[in-house]
């Protein structure tokens, strides 16, 4: 089975307030979401809550631990974990997550019968990720 | 006899949450229901340590099949001396259903007495070395409480 990604959504995210603190456990962060949409094969916003927890590693990278609910067009509420890692890049970050949906039954249960991978640009404002679909493939 | 190993409780401090109102996606593929819960405000206080809660964060509890709430939290407290302390909570819970539907659909001065029902919860701290760095080095407990504005936390460190 060869993994495939297929493009299904634009993920765009706001933050207002980001924390950065020395911890025993190494140095923490927290990027509040004020808002964002996700747009493409399941349409959302972000309801104005959770965000991601990264710790910033010593070679400047983040390990990134995303939580995030949303709401889609029709009103259901979808709950979106990512974990990642993202490596600095100019004045901000390239980010890539695996990432992984709950949603009820119905017209958003595919978001739970495959993992995703979100990759994209970080800033302390903003991200801009692509939402992949990880598809899988027999092999010819 | 005395068991020398029996743990001792000692107040920590009380955080009381106002929270955000509830999301909720039911019937996951696991089985039960999520929900998710954000943080608006509030503050904490103990006889070493006091602040108020950054909001933000919040909790997005799994609602097992037999009912039980699993917490898991996660938000950052501010030392007044601005300290920023990260918690990450896990817990259960849980009571008869009538009294588990009371606490879920709580109106405006409806009381439920903590007696009624199960609300325990087990935190993790992380913080920077020094005054406050006693909360990573020693296992706590929570005792809980739900009003109809949100949750009141009592939390004992284990000696």
């Amino acid at each position: 089975m060869q993994p495939k990604l297929k493009k299904v959504a634009q993920l765009d995210l706001t933050f207002d307030l980001v924390l950065d603190y020395d911890t025993l456990s190494g140095q923490r962060g927290y990027m509040r979401l004020s808002g964002g949409t996700l747009a493409g094969d399941v349409k959302a916003k972000v309801l104005d809550q959770a965000g991601d927890w990264p710790i910033k590693r010593l070679d400047g990278a983040l390990e990134n631990d995303v939580r995030i609910v949303l709401e889609a067009q029709d009103g259901t509420t979808l709950y979106l974990r990512a974990l990642g890692l993202s490596t600095p890049q100019g004045a901000g970050y390239n980010m890539t997550c695996s990432a992984r949906f709950d949603a009820p039954a119905g017209r958003y249960l595919w978001l739970t019968q495959s993992m995703f991978v979100l990759s994209g640009e970080l800033s302390d404002q903003s991200a801009s990720l692509g939402l992949y679909q990880i598809l899988e493939v027999e092999n010819d | 006899m005395t068991d020398p190993l029996a743990p001792e409780l000692e107040f920590a401090f009380e955080a009381r949450l106002k929270l955000r109102p509830r999301q909720r996606i039911d019937g996951l593929p696991r089985g039960g229901d999520r929900l998710g819960v954000a943080i608006s405000e509030g503050v904490f206080k103990g006889p070493n340590i006091s602040g108020t809660i950054i909001p933000g964060g919040g909790e997005w509890p799994h609602i097992r099949t037999d009912g039980v709430f699993c917490f898991d939290a996660r938000y950052n407290l501010k030392e007044d001396d601005g300290t920023i302390i990260l918690l990450q909570n896990s817990g259960y819970r849980h009571a008869s259903p009538e009294v588990m539907e009371r606490l879920y659909a709580l109106r405006p001065g409806d009381v439920v007495e903590s007696s009624e029902y199960y609300f325990r919860c087990t935190p993790i701290f992380d913080v920077a070395a020094g005054k406050h760095d006693w909360l990573t080095r020693h296992v706590f407990i929570g005792v809980g409480s739900r009003d109809e504005h949100g949750n009141l936390i009592r939390y004992y460190k284990v000696c």
